[in-house]
């Protein structure tokens, strides 16, 4: 009976403390554009004011995005966020936690309840025809978000803002091609250098982005030892989703087995597995030997920033807001001007494809220049 | 001495030679030798100090976790959360000493004591609200892991302080520091399992609940301590792997408990409880690492690396299956 007391109080205080934290983070700020007034409002005449306000607040433009875990995907819905604030327009975000049968159900209900535009960063590039028809019967207009909504003969079914993965690779190496010289190496004899590919065979873009570097530098450099080529890749880790800790452990095997190679150039997909590089290479106290070049930047400047990884020499850094301007831009043109979906970026639209990829292939940022364009939080 | 005596001696060596070959351990044993030939005779940079010295590093991480769930899973227990509670209390460390500046150690002693909270709150879901230890551990994992990237806001939390910084680039004796706290908590709780009473209550409840209840054990209580053990163990865990990384990561330890429950099955502790020992775990652990070390070594593409992980823990445990079913048909 006594036993049976105490464990209804230990329920009922447990039930309080989940209660109290659900309505703690109802009410926390999170992510409620559509609760903040928009920046329109308090600008231009009044009766502008009116008229903006009666139009601009009712556009929902929805945010469906693979995992709210990735830091990218959440700095694309934040930039988008503060672009509705900007513009004047709300945004609601769903999270399909990599489930591809919960994002056509999480579409559903933000239709039903009055979409005006999609942004989806697929969770199965397998639905996008269903994706497309979804948007379509219901005339919401859609814009893929870094991964294309397209048949099974890849071609496009709505416009899309991707990386050009293979650009993004071929630009880290002719960075390091300009360099050479100054990163230590000598371009007329690589038998002491090795190469490390940092990838990740799960992700498609990540190993395009590799195959963007290797085509460019081993192109330039073809006498270049096969048997100091070498790579790193985490989907050997089956059971790990640490990327970084698995880098980490897969790089300093390699380094540790090959102590004849005086210097290494490194190339990473992303930069989880850079940063496990880094920490291999500085625990084998290689720092000063080694040339890392990275795709993205959200990590890796803030290594810069701490006086961290000096062998991290440049990163082909891409932010969020550079693919969320174009997205809204198109966007808002659609829903407001009624522009065709056909119609959107048509300068970039490729041959035999009915609507366009508006391409991101990033620019090369050092520790001395990445300044000039760095935009933190994005 | 008489005959019967020598002959009493004589079984007795048998017996005990016999059961030094039974165990798993001695098995597995083998089994990493087997590993260790083979990749050598692949490549020769395999057996070097430094690659071994690499290995010993690269399972300190889940060396840790499996401390505590080899404890859980003799007890017939288990905590799917070690991962994540690493990964939270590396990030309250990371936090604290960011927002406020105190030292390492502080900061260390709070984020340990949050992790003993969530062993105990672990032990409370399935000793109290009597939940499944598989279903309760799985929900604090999903708890600890949204609660991480709260914390973190889905970013790395970079730690300024160097002292911190250099605990994972100090070596003794060229073992590095991580290392050797990963053996003496290896010994420790081996010594704590293998030659204390509170080791042998946590065999007995492993093994049959009910007659340990009836010896006079406190099932409940040793559940309690186990569980917050294994909390302890990972954030140590998660310590080492800040001090690793320069920073919290949000991702930090994930699925790192998987890797931490193969290695304790491997190195023959019981699913079902009751059976198994911290060196068994540890070979397990040894086995893992360098096999993974062994194939990067070896320039296999990595999805037939995953396949050969497969094959070496099925291998390993049939061999064993092997090995204990001919034993027990010669009794």
């Amino acid at each position: 009976m006594v036993k049976n007391m105490k464990r209804r109080k230990l329920l009922a205080l447990l039930l309080a403390i989940a209660m109290v934290f659900v309505f703690t983070a109802c009410t926390s700020d999170g992510n409620a554009p559509a609760e903040e007034p928009p920046a329109q409002q308090e600008e231009g005449t009044a009766a502008d004011d009116t008229a903006a306000t009666e139009s601009d607040e009712e556009i929902v433009i929805g945010y469906f995005a693979l995992t709210m875990v990735s830091q990218w995907l959440q700095n694309v819905n934040k930039a988008l966020t503060d672009l509705g604030k900007e513009k004047g327009f709300k945004v609601v975000n769903a999270d399909a936690d990599f489930d591809g049968e919960k994002q056509m159900s999480q579409l559903d209900t933000q239709i039903n309840a009055g979409l005006d535009g999609a942004v989806v960063f697929i969770a199965d590039e397998g639905m996008g025809t269903a994706v497309a028809e979804k948007c379509q019967q219901a005339g919401v207009p859609l814009i893929g978000e870094s991964l294309r909504v397209a048949d099974a003969d890849n071609n496009l079914l709505a416009p899309v803002v991707e990386l050009d993965a293979h650009a993004v690779g071929s630009n880290g190496a002719e960075w390091l091609i300009e360099n050479i010289k100054e990163e230590g190496f000598n371009p007329d004899d690589f038998s002491k250098t090795g190469y490390i590919a940092l990838t990740n065979s799960n992700q498609v873009s990540t190993t395009i982005r590799i195959e963007g570097f290797e085509d460019t530098f081993f192109g330039e450099y073809k006498d270049f030892p096969d048997a100091n080529k070498f790579v790193s890749d985490v989907a050997a880790e089956a059971t790990s989703s640490d990327d970084t800790d698995a880098t980490f452990k897969l790089v300093s095997a390699i380094l540790g087995a090959h102590p004849d190679i005086e210097n290494w150039i490194m190339f990473s997909g992303y930069d989880d597995l850079a940063i496990g590089a880094c920490r291999a290479d500085e625990q084998a106290k290689l720092q000063d030997k080694t040339c890392l070049i990275d795709c993205g930047g959200e990590r890796g400047i803030p290594e810069w920033e701490a006086g961290n990884a000096p062998e991290w020499r440049a990163c082909v850094y891409y932010n969020a807001m550079e693919f969320a301007e174009p997205i809204v831009d198109a966007m808002l043109a659609m829903i407001k001007d009624g522009k065709s979906a056909e119609d959107v970026f048509a300068d970039q639209k490729e041959d035999g494809q009915k609507f366009a990829s508006y391409k991101i292939s990033g620019t090369v940022v050092t520790p001395e220049t990445y300044k000039d364009i760095y935009l933190p939080g994005y | 001495m008489g005959a019967n005596t020598e002959n009493t001696i004589e079984k007795n060596s048998r017996t005990n030679i016999g059961s030094i070959i039974r165990s798993n351990t001695v098995v597995m044993l083998f089994v990493l030798a087997g590993v260790i030939v083979i990749f050598t005779a692949i490549n020769p940079s395999f057996l070097t100090t430094q690659n071994i010295i690499n290995i010993l590093n690269a399972s300190v991480i889940i060396g840790l976790l499996s401390i505590g769930q080899t404890f859980l899973i003799i007890a017939g227990h288990i905590d799917l959360s070690c991962g994540s509670i690493a990964a939270l209390s590396g990030a309250i460390m990371a936090y604290i000493m960011r927002e406020t500046g105190i030292a390492w150690p502080t900061a260390f002693l709070l984020a340990f004591l949050f992790a003993v909270l969530v062993g105990i709150i672990n032990a409370v879901l399935v000793n109290v609200f009597e939940l499944q230890p598989f279903i309760a551990t799985l929900a604090m994992m999903s708890v600890c892991k949204g609660a991480t990237y709260l914390l973190c806001e889905g970013k790395a939390i970079q730690i300024a302080d160097k002292a911190f910084l250099k605990i994972s680039a100090i070596s003794l004796a060229y073992i590095p520091l991580p290392v050797i706290i990963m053996v003496v908590m290896f010994l420790v709780f081996g010594f704590i399992l293998a030659r204390t009473v509170f080791g042998r209550m946590v065999y007995m409840i492993g093994g049959n609940v009910s007659a340990a209840r009836l010896a006079g054990i406190k099932p409940k209580r040793v559940s309690t301590i186990l569980y917050i053990i294994s909390a302890g163990a990972s954030a140590v865990a998660g310590a080492l792997y800040c001090s690793r990384m320069f920073s919290a990561l949000p991702g930090a330890a994930s699925g790192a408990e998987f890797d931490a429950i193969t290695a304790v099955v491997l190195g023959g502790v019981a699913f079902i409880g009751g059976k198994g020992n911290m060196a068994g775990c540890f070979v397990g652990l040894i086995i893992i690492q360098f096999f993974s070390n062994g194939l990067v070594l070896s320039n296999m593409d990595a999805f037939w690396q995953v396949i050969a992980k497969g094959l070496l823990l099925i291998a390993a445990l049939v061999f064993d299956f092997v090995r204990r079913k001919r034993f027990e048909s010669r009794l």
